[in-house]
């Protein structure tokens, strides 16, 4: 497994992370409440004290609450976790093996996709009825009404 | 209809809202969305006990 790394983002809400790796493609998705262990492509861990070393020890590894197993991501790949920090929001921790394929577009598809199931759960639950149009460039728009 | 709100979410993960029509200032308006979404703008790489000083590994 190579190194992992981590990536702060704002995504807080559980539900719409989830909802969201679903719509990038990753319709399997698992969710801890105290996290389990990211494991990578030979089977092996990475020491939660140093992200670069191997470990065998399951106690010292790296943990997330909501992980997509490297079973659904490709068979070379290693776990993608998504850890609960302490502002509430679940940084990204991304093998670099795999960083090509969950790139900073990647990423970016992500936050489009959360922020969208953000607004949907927001609006319903402030009454809105909601509209939704596909433009040309890529972008979603929603309109609100009530 | 006494409210309209428009809100585009870019494919770069940016987000825009705009009051077409409200009977509410704007910003009550805005704010419950922007709350929701939370603060953080962009992805950025942040420190783990592991990586500090470290670069990107080539081991796999």
């Amino acid at each position: 497994m190579s190194h992992y790394s981590a990536l702060a983002t704002r995504f807080k809400d559980r539900n719409c992370l989830v909802a969201a790796l679903g719509d990038v493609g990753y319709k399997t998705v698992e969710v801890h409440e105290t996290g389990a262990a990211l494991v990578g492509y030979q089977g092996d861990y990475r020491d939660k004290s140093d992200w670069g070393l191997h470990t065998n020890d399951i106690a010292r590894a790296v943990t997330a609450e909501v992980l997509v197993r490297r079973a659904y991501i490709d068979p070379a790949a290693n776990d993608l976790g998504f850890a609960r920090g302490a502002d509430g929001a679940f940084g990204a921790i991304i093998s670099d093996y795999d960083r090509s394929r969950h790139d900073d577009a990647w990423m970016a598809r992500l936050t489009q996709r959360y922020n969208l199931h953000v607004d949907r759960k927001k609006a319903k639950s402030l009454g809105y009825h909601v509209k939704e149009t596909a433009l040309p460039n890529g972008a979603i728009k929603l309109t609100l009404t009530r | 209809m006494e409210e309209e709100i428009e809100i585009v979410e870019n494919p770069d993960g940016t987000s825009t809202i705009k009051v077409v029509r409200s009977r509410r200032n704007c910003r009550e308006a805005t704010k419950p969305f922007e709350d929701a979404k939370g603060k953080v703008a962009e992805t950025k790489p942040i420190a783990n006990p592991g990586q500090v000083g470290q670069g990107i590994s080539n081991r796999r």
